[in-house]
């Protein structure tokens, strides 16, 4: 080496001082060495920091670094191999010591290991500065660390460790079981394991994490299968999360922040995510129980759990889809047996009274499910997606759901508005709307809803104009306008004959000309029905009025004609009713009757009521359609509390002999008598009249298909076959979903009707021809 | 409520532009200058957000704002709007507040921060932790005879005038509380703080937040100027004018005995040879040295680390027994440089007389005292030819103390000289010397020394290896004329002589 005297040697002046003096290597090592001892023995309040350091530095200035730093590795390896490894060894194998004491022990051993090497790296502080430092080699202190590691812990196949390891693990199985163990020495234990460097992190990073995680699995799997045995979900729930929250605080005393998220994966794994299907199909405080009494805890506690193992909720999805679609399929048992459960219906309203109570189910069902999404699940979107998806599954399985729809509707109309506020009306109606939302085949519901509309509309009596006109802007906003369109025009119909009718009232009045019965003035209100949109069978008849309901027939054909020019009008006395006063012995009554009834009383019995007649002179005399009349005259001679007139022989049957007059000993409790017809309430169609339903709704759809077709061909001009099969898919969706059958025979048809061309080459593409 | 929840409040409301709440928070005393755990001090906060009325507030109350550290430039550059941008540039502080006074950043931190070794020994009205030497070298009226001592006035005010002593930077009162700081500022002594705090109450009246603050700056500045200076007067008098020299007669307990019961209190009594210096351990940590024996459970520091107290109790200590002599081997410095070492620690005096820069770079390497080293570094290389020390000693120590500054000045220096250095024995041996260094290095191809004076060869001989760039020029024949300039004659040769010497030393580059 270049050594300060050789240097001085070219000095011009004699050196002034000694900067670097010659020191003895090996003496001051054993000082050194003797220091450190003294430091073992905790002893250093003794010793003189001055004089350690110096030496130190004195050595390093010398460049002995390489020399200092070896043999104090080496003195601490011996010190650590020779001292403490056999003290642990001893007490790890007294068996009679307790595992808390040997704990104690450990974590005091490096502790006290720490302080030293503390010590020794503060007087050694020049050498980790200079040596350590431009030889690339890890700070006195480091490598006290990794000595301790390497012949203390780790010797013989890691034996320490070993044990540690698992006296540590039994310490935190009994922190768990709620024995009292002091977590700050589980603490001390764990921040040791941290502190001791490892290739890839720490020794616990290494050694101790992947056990610990090891027993907290096996932990959490037996304490969640001994929870599963008692067969109980909500009992199951409660106690997982009790278990997570404390698993949490606990180990947030003494585990490193850095395995907490690896635990918690773990718990959600082990207690979640392998055990909730279980749960969830427990029968008793299971998914079905918590839904049906709408346990608030219980489900909102299992949309957490759910949550953290899975925020699209699938196992939960797939179960509530599940329990929806089997309560679909009983859905037909459960409502026959609540109606035999139920107070007894007459046979007639059977029909009706089943589909009111089986949309009453989905509604209330629908309702369960509302809060339940309101109040548990956050109105999470998937779930939602999932809940409507299946009830839309539910409702269109049963291929009469749009005349149960309409139905129901009807009933609510006229039966149960009356006993509903207005805020629960509109919530019915809402949860109705929703259940339409969800109906694939809207055109189907259209047809019903038309026919029980029309009907609803025509009856002079009905106030629910207001009801209708709100349902039908819901219908609106959820298929459109072209949904409602006809809808909206039966009642533009209704309230431009109401005032029509009033305007031809007047009219009369000012005219003087009143057509007069007995001298009592007469008066008219009439429907004018656009043809095409009334789902009505407005045919035309040559029925034969009585000259005052004909006279009053013709005034009004003159008023409209003057108001409308080239419009055709047909009469439809099917519908209708008149009021007329009738007088039988003494009394006189009020009744309402059909128009046809009327008509047979004012025709034949008005002017001689002593008049008979047979059904079939009845029949050639007015001209009435034979099913019509025989209906009419069932009502006014056989219906029980309105025979007006007197049939022989008595029967309820009407054959061609019948003889009919009037009945002078007709009597009634009431002056209002109202004359009904055979089966005017709406109730269920049979299998014939649906299957012509339906062949009309086919017909209509053959159209629509049509229509759609051109109007996307005539946007696009030309187009694939696949593309215009989903376009027309996708058209026709808010009405009905069309079978691709369909489309291609139609397709096919406006082919043949040069509508629109193949390509002359490209088979599969069309041309729209104008 | 802790200190940091009010804090974070205070945050919260200057990012809200809540100024009743920052009014209430900061009154309760919260440093307005501290940094939460971004780095955003609420001053930031409140311009980045835009509230104009926040930031008057901070700064009234004293938030700094100074562009020559990262904090204000990050303020002033984050401001919401240029309204804002103008009030922060308004108080600007940078033309007063001198960044060359690390001392006095040190006297802040002692009684602001938690330091690791503990040097008070006195507790004013039982809360107020002081220095007995150091209330004692800024000349406040205080009895420093006890370890208790309770004041007339509010604790508040008591510490908003010890603040002020120890030099902190920031200042934000009542107005309700100044006319007690100037009553308090008057009975001890302390004439700046008194001006300063009359002053606000005058300025206070009349709203003129600008003009304040710069009155702040300017006084504080001022009193780090002061307290500098009285703490020059206190060392030449009681640190080193207190120094004893230990005759045939006397024993060194005496000396021990005599030293720490001294007026000026000392807690480290530093021996070089015979003489025995009285010394404070609050200035001596600022040598990395000290720091370490102080915090270290060795002898020197065990029994001061008996103390738990937020203070150490004099009365119980027994110098003759307790008090470990901490000594500077003559190795390390004479009283010359342990003179230079104090005068360093108590005031930043850096002045170092080239003739002991090479002693006091060691010194200062060995007691790690980074600024000393590099202040004697300055020393040896702006003053070489008075220094007395040869190219030779200075190349080692920088080797040792690990100087690059001196390398380079050494190579600069063969170079400038160099056929004088190239024959002399020991420039073959600084030769091979640095080529050892190499290897212990494992950088295998150069020798850095040479590769240094073959550097500064090119500058003595104004070599340019880049050919002239312009289109006139005829390369080769500028090529011809390079070559056989003298220069570059001279450059050659010199290179061939180091080739030789290489070969010589039996390296074949």
């Amino acid at each position: 080496m270049l050594g300060g005297n050789e240097i001085r040697k070219s000095k011009i002046r004699t050196p002034k001082k000694t900067f670097l003096s010659q020191v003895d290597y090996e003496k001051s090592w054993e000082q050194l060495d003797e220091a450190i001892k003294q430091i073992y023995q905790k002893n250093a309040s003794t010793l003189s920091f001055e004089e350690l350091y110096r030496k130190t530095y004195n050595l390093v200035l010398r460049k002995q670094g390489k020399f200092l730093y070896d043999n104090i590795y080496n003195s601490i390896k011996s010190h650590l191999e020779n001292d403490v490894q056999p003290r642990i060894i001893q007490f790890m194998e007294d068996d009679q010591i307790d595992k808390f004491v040997l704990l104690q022990k450990m974590s005091t051993e490096l502790n006290d290991h720490l302080l030293s090497m503390r010590m020794i790296s503060d007087f050694a502080m020049y050498l980790d500065r200079v040596y350590v430092k431009e030889a690339h080699l890890p700070l006195i202190y480091d490598t006290g660390l990794q000595l301790f590691r390497d012949y203390v812990i780790l010797p013989n196949d890691n034996k320490v460790g070993k044990k540690v390891i698992k006296l540590l693990l039994q310490s935190i199985d009994e922190i768990r079981s709620n024995k009292i163990v002091d977590k700050f020495l589980i603490k001390n234990i764990i921040f040791m394991f941290e502190s001791l460097p490892d290739e890839a992190g720490s020794y616990y990073d290494t050694y101790v994490e992947p056990d610990f995680l090891e027993d907290s699995r096996l932990y959490f799997e037996k304490v969640s299968s001994e929870l599963l045995l008692e067969q109980n979900g909500s009992l199951y729930i409660s106690n997982i999360i009790r278990l997570i929250e404390e698993e949490k605080n606990r180990t947030a005393l003494y585990l490193p922040l850095s395995t907490l998220p690896k635990l918690v994966e773990l718990m959600d794994k082990a207690l979640i995510a392998t055990k909730i299907e279980t749960v969830l199909a427990f029968e008793n405080e299971g998914l079905s129980k918590w839904v049906a009494e709408e346990s608030e805890f219980e489900l909102n506690s299992l949309y957490k759990l759910i949550g953290r193992i899975d925020n699209e909720y699938h196992i939960l999805r797939t179960h509530l889809k599940r329990l929806l679609i089997s309560f679909g399929e009983a859905l037909d048992d459960s409502t026959n047996k609540a109606i035999a459960d139920g107070p007894e219906t007459p046979k007639k309203k059977a029909t009706t009274h089943f589909v009111t109570i089986w949309i009453e189910s989905i509604l209330n069902q629908r309702g369960v499910y509302e809060r339940i999404l309101q109040n548990c699940f956050n109105r999470d979107v998937n779930i939602c997606k999932t809940i409507d998806a299946s009830f839309a599954l539910i409702l269109n399985a049963n291929k009469r759901i749009s005349e149960y729809l309409s139905l129901y509707i009807d009933h609510f109309i006229k039966q149960s508005l009356k006993e509903k506020s207005e805020n629960e009306s509109e919530e019915i109606l809402n949860k109705v709307v929703a259940i339409f939302s969800f109906i694939h085949d809207k055109d189907v519901f259209e047809k019903y809803y038309k026919n029980h509309l029309a009907k609803r509309l025509l009856n002079p009596k009905s106030n629910s104009y207001d009801i209708e006109r709100n349902l039908i802007s819901k219908f609106k906003s959820v298929a459109g306008e072209t949904f409602v369109s006809k809808l909206s025009s039966m009642f533009r119909d209704i309230n431009i004959s109401k005032e029509e009718s009033k305007q031809f009232q007047e009219q009369l009045q000012q005219e003087d000309v009143l057509p007069l019965n007995n001298n009592k003035k007469v008066s008219m209100d009439v429907n004018v029905l656009t043809h095409l949109i009334w789902p009505l069978p407005l045919t035309e008849t040559n029925v034969r009025f009585p000259e005052i309901l004909f006279n009053l027939k013709e005034q009004y054909a003159a008023f409209y004609a003057q108001k409308h020019q080239n419009r055709r009008f047909n009469w439809a006395p099917n519908f209708g009713t008149v009021d007329m006063r009738m007088t039988y012995g003494r009394r006189t009554y009020e009744v309402n009757m059909p128009t046809y009834s009327a008509i047979i009383i004012l025709a034949l019995f008005s002017t001689d009521y002593k008049a008979q007649y047979t059904y079939e002179q009845i029949h050639q005399e007015l001209q009435i359609p034979e099913n019509d009349l025989k209906r009419q005259l069932l009502s006014i001679s056989v219906a029980p509390k309105t025979r007006l007139l007197v049939k022989r022989p008595m029967s309820k049957e009407i054959n061609t002999e019948d003889i009919f007059q009037i009945n002078e000993k007709f009597q009634s409790p009431q002056i209002k008598i109202k004359v009904l017809t055979v089966s005017t309430a709406s109730k269920l169609e049979n299998d014939q009249q649906r299957s012509s339903t339906l062949t009309e709704v086919n017909k209509d759809r053959k159209f629509e298909t049509d229509a759609a077709i051109v109007r996307i061909m005539k946007a696009r001009k030309t187009l694939t076959h696949n593309n215009l099969m989903n376009e027309t898919i996708k058209q026709l969706a808010n009405r009905f979903s069309p079978p691709p059958s369909l489309i291609k025979q139609r397709i096919e048809s406006l082919l043949e009707k040069e509508y629109m061309e193949r390509d002359s080459e490209e088979r599969n593409l069309y041309h729209y021809l104008a | 409520m802790t200190e940091n929840e009010r804090f974070e409040q205070l945050c919260y409301a200057c990012r809200i532009g809540d100024v009743e709440q920052v009014e209430i928070l900061v009154s309760s005393g919260i440093d307005v200058n501290r940094l939460d755990e971004w780095d955003y001090s609420p001053l930031i906060l409140a311009s980045l957000c835009g509230h104009l009325n926040v930031v008057k507030l901070l700064l009234k109350i004293g938030a700094i704002c100074d562009r020559d550290t990262f904090q204000g430039e990050r303020c002033i550059y984050g401001a919401l709007n240029d309204e804002i941008r103008n009030i922060l540039l308004g108080y600007d502080i940078s033309k007063s507040v001198n960044e060359s006074q690390p001392f006095s950043a040190h006297i802040h931190r002692l009684i602001s921060a938690r330091t690791a070794v503990n040097t008070k020994d006195m507790l004013l009205n039982n809360s107020i932790p002081v220095h007995r030497w150091y209330i004692r070298s800024q000349q406040v009226g205080i009895s420093i005879d006890r370890s208790h001592v309770t004041l007339n006035y509010d604790s508040k005010i008591v510490g908003q005038l010890i603040k002020f002593v120890y030099l902190s930077p920031q200042f934000h009162v009542n107005e309700s509380d100044l006319k007690p700081l100037v009553q308090c500022s008057e009975e001890f002594g302390i004439a700046s703080f008194q001006q300063l705090c009359n002053e606000y109450l005058e300025l206070s009246a009349q709203n003129d937040i600008k003009k304040l603050s710069k009155l702040r700056h300017k006084i504080q500045f001022n009193q780090s100027l002061h307290a500098r200076d009285l703490l020059k007067e206190f060392v030449e008098t009681h640190v080193l004018g207190a120094k004893i020299e230990l005759g045939p007669s006397t024993d060194i307990s005496s000396v021990k005995e005599q030293l720490f019961k001294l007026e000026s209190c000392p807690d480290i009594i530093l021996r070089l040879g015979n003489a025995f210096y009285p010394a404070h351990r609050s200035m001596m940590v600022r040598s990395g040295y000290f720091d370490l024996m102080l915090q270290s459970s060795f002898a020197e520091a065990s029994r001061y680390n008996e103390f738990t107290d937020v203070i150490f109790h004099r009365d119980q200590i027994d110098p003759k027994e307790d008090i470990q002599v901490v000594s500077l081997t003559e190795e390390i410095a004479d009283q010359r440089l342990l003179e230079i070492l104090l005068r360093y620690v108590y005031y930043d005096e850096t002045t170092v007389p080239a003739n002991l820069g090479l002693e006091t770079l060691y010194m200062s390497d060995q007691l790690l005292v980074d600024k000393l080293k590099t202040m004697a570094a300055i020393a040896i290389t702006n003053d070489w030819k008075s220094t007395g020390y040869s190219l030779y000693e200075i190349l080692e120590a920088a080797w040792v103390t690990r100087v690059h500054r001196l390398e380079t000045f050494v190579a600069h220096e063969f170079a400038k000289h160099f056929d004088h250095y190239v024959t002399q024995p020991e420039f073959k041996e600084a030769v091979m010397e640095s080529a050892n260094r190499i290897q212990a290095r494992q950088a295998v191809d150069s020798i850095e020394l040479i590769d240094d004076i073959r550097f500064y060869l090119t500058r003595v001989y104004s070599i340019d290896f880049e050919k002239p760039y312009h289109p006139e020029v005829d390369y080769e024949k500028w090529e011809i004329q390079q070559m056989n300039s003298d220069n570059v004659i001279q450059y050659n040769r010199c290179l061939q002589e180091i080739e030789n010497l290489l070969v010589e030393c039996g390296f074949d580059a």
